[in-house]
Order: structure tokens, then C-alpha cells, then sequence
């Protein structure tokens, strides 16, 4: 009985291996292919075609979301970078700002692309920003999705056929660890297909005049804040499906020395302008996170980069006062103060300084910093409850 | 930093299951309602309005994944359109298609919202209203809803009633089909394609789901205006009158 269900088995394994083998043999994903052309729409009846309406759909209730961000300066900047970086494809993609406290963007086949408010917060300038944008670019023009999608399912398909196979050959362990392999194995297409659009990224943001370091900086920047040991599900999150940061970092700061390195352009301070309309809100976002390390790091990161910025002193003085630690205190009050000095330093800030001089004590600066506040916000919501606090 | 949004097939896995399950159970009860007919007043035709209809054709291949096809979807959407006017036409109701551009733009939200709202609550009907999970503060009653929210579709389109539909149908590709001939000579069931689904019918002026049908199956077709008229009939067939 069992001498024939195992040759069957073997001869549906050796049909499956026959049937996929070819498929498997062209799996990884082939530099150097060109992109997309301008306009791109693929054939009505292909799978490709069925991930875009999918995706339209998506975008369709995206745009009505109340996670997108309106801000209408902001949304044009955004889009020039897009155009500056994409040129003739730039009407094939659709770029939207969701309020999202974490560092992402991603990138649908169908040329919709999501830019989160936790990527926009942690850039240091205009060339950061478009070496994000520009990977992501580099999924759309070279088709990642749909190629994808295909990898997986073909190598499910393989998969199905050879658990099948060896299940009846009574070697069912072996399929099993054969789909995990198999499952493995699309995670490194995925990241294979990230390489290239970190490589992509960098020649779209070169030609267009970037400073190609920027992209080594943003994994810089991002390795620094996981060592801060805070973020963990968003490491699994990222890192499952993306090279590791580190060797990324490395490959790309070689590769950008090659094409240009610091040379091109920052956009430092036109960055900070163009994000004016926003950035209170990013701040308080990642605030509410309560991920005090890694905020601390962010925003001693971005200090770096605009000493003179009231709302980042402010905002590593709310970090200090929400934490609560020994010392920190005296910490934001230090913080709070250099606000102060600064030119666009918000009226909570005295808030925040009468909060920290309440729980330490001292009445009498507490109450002066209260009347401050209300002189820079006249009419504030929270001056109720702030007076109640003094006179407890 | 790419994705492909995999939330809407979840909601069609979490109906396969279901549908398995129904089959496990026997279970028979299609229809749930609130009321035996629709409101109507004397001079007037009672409005429906038909929300997006929330559909998706997909080939499902041998590995066993869904992949969406718009070619089919678009026919989809159209014949059920049209059968759902054949539908009506025998009640005597007047359908309004949902337009988004209407009413105020946070009603317009608000509005989408909803689809989405019914998918989540069609699952939950299904689940503890049909599959053996009863709600112990429902004792027994069939008294769901979308809540007061829909009252936004009221006013942007003057309606009394909003028709929901949920329907993922899936077909089995060459693979997929050899696959089960496969599975089958060996003893072991694949499953092939299959029609999961459901309706609500629900009063614009309360949100409650005054009737509710479901249809889960391993056959149907809505690539054809036939089948297609064949399927809405099937879900929509017994509805208010």
C-alpha cells in the first residue's frame, strides 16, 4: 500500500519541481532593468492590473482619510521634490502626507505613495528627505510590487505542490522546513528589491542635484535611535522585510562618495520653513509616543542642525518634564530657558517652565511663569486648571 | 518601505473560515430581520440607497493566495448593479447610487466609513449571530447596527433605507484546479474557489441593520450578467419587501 502513494509522491514533487523550476531560476531581482515609462498603465486583464484597482480603491479612502495632512504648503513642497526627483513620471505619482508618528514612507503599485509625519520630523534637511522619497521612487519605477507578488506566488504555488509531494512520500518534516526556506526566501527578494531602490533612490536624487550623502545619513540617523533601545516592534516591523541598516548605511556612503558625496544641495533652512505649518503638531505626535530616549535623541539630532530653534529646545524640555526622572527637572528648566531665548520659542514653554517650578517648590517663579504664559496666550484653554494647580 | 493593503482580503479569509464552518454546522438560517417590511408612505417611493458596492473578483492560485483581478471586478460591479435595479423594480423601490461628492465633507467621510463599518459588523453577525458564538446580551435577538452615523447618508441623499453589500469571490486557476484533482486522487480536499458574502439593509433614520442575508458557497459566478443576476438574487432574493 504505501509503495505506491510514495512513488505517486515523488512523481507530483519531481512535476512540481518541473513545472517551477524555470520560474525559481529568475527570482532575484535583475539590476540594471529600466524603469517603468512615463504613463505607465499596465494590461487590463493581468495581475498587475488587479493590484492597481485594488490600490485605487485604498487611495480612494485615503483621500477622504483624516489622517492626511492638508497642510497645503506642505503637500505643493512635497510634491516638487517628488517632481524634482521623478520628472517625466511625476503625474504618475500621487504623494500624501499621513499623521504618523514613525519613520516610513511606502509605496503603492499604482503610484500612490504615503509619506509619514515621523519621517518628516526626523529629516535635517530637503536632501534627506528626497533620499527617502527617491527609494521609494525606485519601487515604483521598477515594479516592485507586482514583482513581488509574482515571487510569492509562484514560490507558494511551488510550495503547495512540494508539501503536497513529500507529505505522501511520508517525508512531511522535510516539506515543512522546504516552505520555510521558501517563506525565507521571499523575505530576501524583498530585500534584495530594497538594495535597488536605496540604488535607484541615489541616482534619482543625484541628478537632481541632491547631496548623495544625505542617503547614508537617514540610516545613520535611524541605527542611532534603535540603539536608544526604544522601538522594538517597529524594528521587526522594518527590519524583517529590509537589509540591515547597518551594511545598508556602509554600501550607500560609498556609493554616494562615488557620485558627489557632500557636494549638492542641502535645502537646510528652506526645509524648516516649508514644514512650519506642521511641525508643533509632529512634535506633540511624537511626544505622545512617550518613547523619552529616542526623543531625546531626535530632537538633540535636530538641535544640532538648527541650534537657534525655539520650538526643538522647547520640545526636548517637554521630553524632560514628561519623563520625570531624577534630574530632569533641573534638565527642562535648562531646556525651557534656551527657548526662550530664541525667536519662535511657543507660549508653552512657559507653561511647561511653571509645571516643572510647581513640582520642585518654588511657588513664586511658578506663578510668575504662569502669568507669563497667559500674557503670550491670552485666552488659553488650560488656564483654568493651570490656576487651580497654583492654588492648591 | 513597499506594502500591498492585505486588510480588505482579510475579512473575505475570516468569511472562508466561516463559510467551512457552516458547512461543519449544517446550519440554515439565512435571512435575520428587525421588521417584516419596508417603511413606505402613501404617494412616495421608498429610497434606497445603494452604498459602493464593496466586491472583489480575485483568481486564487495554487499556493492558495487571492490575486485581485480588476477585469472581473469592474463586470462584477456592473451586473450586479443592473440585477440589483431588476430587484428593485419588483418591490417598487427607487435606488439612489451613493455619490461621495454629495453633502458636507466631513458627511463624505463619514459616509466611506461606513462601508467599512459593515464590513467589520457583517463579520461580527456572522460570527455570533449564525456560527454558535451567541452574544449573551443579545439573547437571542437579531438587533444590530451601524448607529446613528448613517444619518450623514440621509441627508446628503434624502433617502430612507441604505443598501450594504459585501461579496470576495474567488475562482481557481489552472494550478489551483490541479491541485484539487491532485489533492483529491490522494484522499486530501483542496479547496477550490469560492463565493463568501453578505447584505444589509439598514433604516438611515435609527442605523440599525432591519435585515441582513448572507451567502457563502463553493460555487456562483459574477462574471456574466447571468450568473451575476443569479448571485444578487441568492443574497438579496428574500430581502424586505
Amino acid at each position: 500500500m504505501s509503495l505506491p502513494r510514495r512513488r505517486f509522491g515523488c512523481a507530483c514533487c519531481g512535476l512540481a519541481a518541473a513545472l517551477f523550476a524555470g520560474r525559481l531560476a529568475a527570482q532575484a531581482p535583475a539590476s540594471g532593468r529600466g524603469f517603468v515609462v512615463p504613463g505607465y498603465r499596465p494590461a487590463p486583464a493581468s495581475d498587475e492590473k488587479g493590484l492597481w484597482s485594488l490600490m485605487d480603491r485604498v487611495e480612494g479612502e485615503l483621500k477622504l482619510s483624516r489622517f492626511v495632512v492638508r497642510d497645503p504648503a506642505l503637500n505643493e513642497y512635497v510634491r516638487g521634490i517628488v517632481c524634482r526627483l521623478a520628472k517625466d513620471h511625476c503625474p504618475d505619482v500621487r504623494a500624501y502626507v499621513v499623521r504618523t508618528a514613525q519613520f516610513n514612507a511606502s509605496m503603492a503599485p499604482n503610484g500612490m505613495m504615503e509619506v509619514w509625519t515621523g519621517l518628516l520630523l526626523r529629516c535635517g534637511d530637503e536632501a534627506q528627505l528626497a533620499a527617502i522619497l527617491g527609494h521609494e521612487l525606485g519601487h515604483y519605477l521598477r515594479r516592485h510590487t507586482v514583482e513581488r507578488w509574482r515571487d510569492a506566488r509562484d514560490k507558494s504555488d511551488f510550495g503547495t505542490f512540494l508539501g503536497l509531494g513529500l507529505a505522501v512520500a511520508g517525508l512531511g518534516a522535510v516539506g515543512q522546513l522546504a516552505q520555510l526556506a521558501l517563506v525565507a526566501s521571499t523575505f530576501g527578494f524583498s530585500r534584495d528589491q530594497e538594495r535597488e531602490a536605496d540604488e535607484v533612490g541615489l541616482e534619482l536624487m543625484t541628478k537632481a542635484g541632491y547631496a548623495p550623502v544625505a542617503a547614508a545619513e537617514v540610516w545613520e540617523q535611524l541605527i542611532a535611535e534603535y540603539k536608544a533601545g526604544t522601538a522594538e516592534r517597529s524594528r521587526q516591523l522594518l527590519f524583517a522585510t529590509h537589509p540591515d541598516p547597518e551594511e545598508r548605511m556602509g554600501t550607500l556612503r560609498e556609493a554616494a562618495a562615488k557620485v558627489g558625496g557632500e557636494s549638492g544641495d542641502r535645502g537646510h533652512e528652506r526645509y524648516l520653513a516649508k514644514l512650519s505649518g506642521v511641525r508643533a503638531q509632529l512634535i506633540g505626535d511624537e511626544l505622545a509616543l512617550r518613547q523619552y530616549a529616542r526623543s531625546e535623541l531626535v530632537f538633540e539630532r535636530l538641535l544640532a542642525r538648527w541650534p537657534d530653534d525655539g520650538q526643538l529646545w522647547f520640545a526636548k524640555g517637554e521630553v524632560f518634564r514628561l519623563r520625570g526622572e531624577d534630574g530632569d527637572g533641573a534638565r527642562a528648566l535648562a531646556a525651557y530657558a534656551r527657548a526662550l531665548e530664541t525667536k519662535n520659542a511657543p507660549p508653552e514653554t512657559l507653561r511647561g517652565t511653571m509645571l516643572v517650578e510647581l513640582k520642585a517648590g518654588a511657588r513664586d517663579r511658578a506663578q510668575a511663569a504662569f502669568e507669563a504664559y497667559l500674557r503670550a496666550k491670552p485666552g488659553a484653554a488650560d488656564a483654568d486648571a493651570l490656576k487651580m494647580l497654583l492654588a492648591q | 518601505m513597499t506594502r500591498v493593503d492585505v486588510g480588505r482580503w482579510r475579512a473575505a479569509r475570516a468569511l472562508a473560515i466561516a463559510a467551512a464552518l457552516v458547512v461543519l454546522a449544517g446550519c440554515a438560517a439565512q435571512v435575520q430581520r428587525q421588521t417584516p417590511e419596508l417603511r413606505r408612505e402613501t404617494g412616495k417611493l421608498t429610497r434606497i440607497v445603494v452604498m459602493p458596492l464593496d466586491v472583489e473578483l480575485a483568481q486564487l492560485t495554487a499556493g492558495g493566495l487571492e490575486e485581485p483581478h480588476a477585469e472581473w471586478t469592474e463586470a462584477a460591479l456592473r451586473h450586479m448593479r443592473a440585477a440589483l435595479e431588476e430587484e428593485a423594480k419588483a418591490r417598487k423601490v427607487a435606488l439612489v447610487d451613493f455619490q461621495p461628492e454629495r453633502g458636507a465633507p466631513a458627511d463624505r467621510e463619514t459616509s466611506l466609513d461606513l462601508v467599512k463599518l459593515h464590513r467589520a459588523v457583517g463579520v461580527s453577525v456572522i460570527v455570533h449571530q449564525y456560527l454558535g458564538a451567541p452574544l449573551p446580551s443579545k439573547d437571542g435577538k437579531f438587533d444590530w447596527s451601524l448607529g446613528p452615523a448613517v444619518e450623514s447618508i440621509a441627508r446628503s441623499h434624502e433617502a430612507d433605507y441604505a443598501l450594504f453589500l459585501f461579496v470576495r469571490d474567488s475562482y481557481a486557476t489552472g494550478g489551483r484546479v490541479a491541485l484539487i484533482v491532485i489533492g483529491a486522487a490522494l484522499g486530501a480536499f483542496v479547496p477550490g474557489g469560492a463565493q463568501v458574502g453578505f447584505a444589509s439593509v439598514v433604516d438611515l433614520r435609527t442605523g440599525d441593520i432591519v435585515w441582513f442575508s448572507r451567502l457563502e458557497r463553493p460555487h456562483g459566478d459574477l462574471r456574466t450578467p447571468d450568473a451575476a443576476a443569479e448571485t444578487v438574487k441568492a443574497l438579496v432574493g428574500d430581502s424586505l419587501k
